[in-house]
């Protein structure tokens, strides 16, 4: 059986310009594969400028990789060919204010998927985003919106309706949680979940946060300086870790304040 | 920020609405809003309005003070000439050249430079900086002598000289807009409107144009005070429209000489050309803090 995502030796290296022909090559990510199954949940934790983004904006297709391939279903998916991608891969980017457009209003921004993806009509393709903002937990009201007049959970919902209004099987999360205040990340979380259960869709999320991937993730893969460490089940990585980096990323954040208050007691 | 106006039954104004109600907060944009259109008004209505043909001489009323002058009469509001020509004629049918044409000069400069610096924005390497830099050589000279060039070769002429503006206004137009798309391009709603599948030129109108618009009006507001200024000083120098037309920047040349004897011909001009350039870089700066604002949010 064929996995849903299978990503092939993929890498990514920018050219940074010093001086007349003088190129250097930054690498952001070395070649690494990995697959994923059909309704799975991936983490992928790392340090800052680790390669989460990358990896993130790789699969999603806003960048086109330097080499190697990404199979869905056993096909292979074009870089550049950004009308079948986004049909089964979504992306909800880091920050969700600067990814909408502050001239449209939210209804507009929903309908642009629909528009270039699908046969429904006008009033369909209406009736498909409020139906789709109300799933989201917002107000079909919300329609005639602009970005600016929303809290920044509910820009954050406005981009999981944008990422789930074209019904995909994988959406691709850069650290979407991370600038929300804690309870509107477990609000949000909680509905990614539910989302989840009622569509069957594959979940890739990179994170900073220990707790949200024991909660959420089914597979853990750990990055370090554009390398992979570790790519295994949660289970696995979390009773047995083999590198000291996977450790000390898994070691929740609670643990790591008391141990340094007890060191600094001591 | 606050959302709690989601639960009232609050109707959302629309862009331009909003645009509007910036607008007119401000009185020194709402008072350069109503100059700007009161002249473009009178400037299309002109050929209607005005009481004789700004070439029609009155032997019997040369240097005629305006009206509210004890000798003024009140068949010639502004006064006329020393040839009898009635002033206020005149200004109103000069406002066509030295508004009118300035602004058709604006727009063709807009269309094409907006264009290009769109297309060049949007592609990348050689094909971007091509464009980018096609017209550099014009914004090398500046557009007085540019036009001076053109003229010491074709002759004196109107069309002549709105070759030479239009010419000297595209390539600033194409670098502003080239460099505020290409600000914008890489920005994060451009890529999730490009994972959207969204088709190119769709991204080019609908998505980033909108974001650019402060740059487009600010532009415009330039190019536009430029064009006037610039067909006024060419008429100063007798090299733009010729003599007997009524255009502000030749009204003034010709009044220089006689500016003791009878200085309304020269004050009146002068005058209509000031509120001109002030009202539209006003309502120009106005406009732009408008629309940063109404981005911002409430």
């Amino acid at each position: 059986m064929t996995s849903l995502l299978e990503v092939h030796n993929i890498s990514k290296y920018y050219r940074a310009k010093n001086g007349w022909l003088k190129q250097r090559r930054i690498c952001a990510l070395e070649p690494l594969s990995f697959s994923i199954q059909r309704g799975e949940t991936i983490a992928i934790m790392g340090e800052t400028g680790s390669g989460k983004s990358t990896i993130a904006r790789l699969i999603a297709g806003a960048e086109a990789p330097s080499s190697g391939e990404i199979y869905l279903n056993g096909e292979l998916l074009n870089p550049h060919d950004y009308q079948t991608r986004c049909r089964e891969i979504r992306m909800i980017f880091q920050d969700s204010l600067s990814s909408l457009n502050s001239q449209l209003t939210i209804g507009r921004q929903l309908l642009e998927p629909l528009k270039f993806n699908t046969r429904l009509s006008q009033a369909e393709q209406h009736e498909r985003v409020y139906v789709i903002l109300q799933k989201v937990g917002l107000l079909p009201d919300h329609f005639n919106f602009y970005p600016h007049m929303l809290s920044s959970g509910q820009q954050q919902r406005v981009c999981i309706a944008r990422a789930i209004i074209l019904e995909p099987q994988i959406i691709v999360a850069d650290e979407a949680f991370a600038s929300l205040d804690p309870s509107i990340r477990a609000q949000i979380i909680n509905l990614i979940l539910d989302l989840q259960e009622d569509m069957g869709i594959s979940f890739i999320f990179a994170s900073h946060s220990p707790e949200i991937v024991k909660h959420v993730a089914d597979k853990i893969l750990i990055m370090h300086r554009g390398k992979m460490i570790e790519f295994d089940s949660t289970q696995a990585l979390l009773t047995n870790p083999k590198e000291q980096i996977s450790k000390n990323l898994l070691q929740s954040e609670q643990l790591n304040k008391a141990l340094k208050h007890t060191t600094t007691q001591e | 920020m606050p959302s709690k106006s989601i639960y009232y039954q609050y109707r959302e104004p629309s862009p331009l609405r909003l645009l509007w109600l910036h607008m007119n907060a401000n009185p020194f944009a709402v008072v350069a809003f109503y100059i700007f259109s009161f002249l473009i008004l009178l400037m299309v209505l002109s050929p209607v309005i005005a009481p004789y043909s700004p070439d029609a001489q009155f032997s019997g009323a040369i240097s005629q003070p305006p009206a509210w002058h004890e000798l003024g009469q009140i068949q010639y509001l502004f006064g006329t000439d020393d040839l009898g020509r009635d002033l206020l004629s005149r200004v109103l049918a000069g406002s066509v050249y030295s508004l009118g044409y300035p602004l058709l000069a604006t727009t063709v400069a807009a269309l094409i430079g907006i264009s290009i610096g769109a297309w060049a924005g949007m592609s990348h390497g050689v094909q971007s900086s091509t464009l980018n830099h096609l017209l550099d050589v014009v914004l090398s000279i500046p557009s007085l002598l540019l036009a001076l060039v053109i003229i010491a070769i074709l002759g004196p002429a109107l069309h002549n000289i709105m070759i030479a503006i239009t010419l000297v206004l595209i390539p600033q137009f194409i670098h502003s807009v080239h460099n505020a798309f290409y600000e914008e391009r890489t920005k994060d709603y451009v890529a999730a409107s490009r994972l959207n599948g969204c088709s190119r030129w769709y991204i080019l109108t609908r998505v980033i144009f909108p974001n650019i618009t402060t740059v487009v009006v600010m532009q415009v507001t330039f190019a536009l005070s430029t064009a006037i200024l610039d067909i006024a000083a060419l008429g100063f120098l007798g090299l733009g429209v010729q003599a007997p037309a009524p255009e502000w920047g030749t009204m003034l040349a010709r009044s220089l000489d006689q500016v003791y004897l009878a200085p309304w011909t020269m004050i009146l001009p002068g005058v209509a050309l000031f509120l001109t350039v002030l009202s539209i870089n006003v309502l120009g700066d106005s406009l732009r803090a408008a629309i940063q604002e109404r981005v911002r949010g409430t």
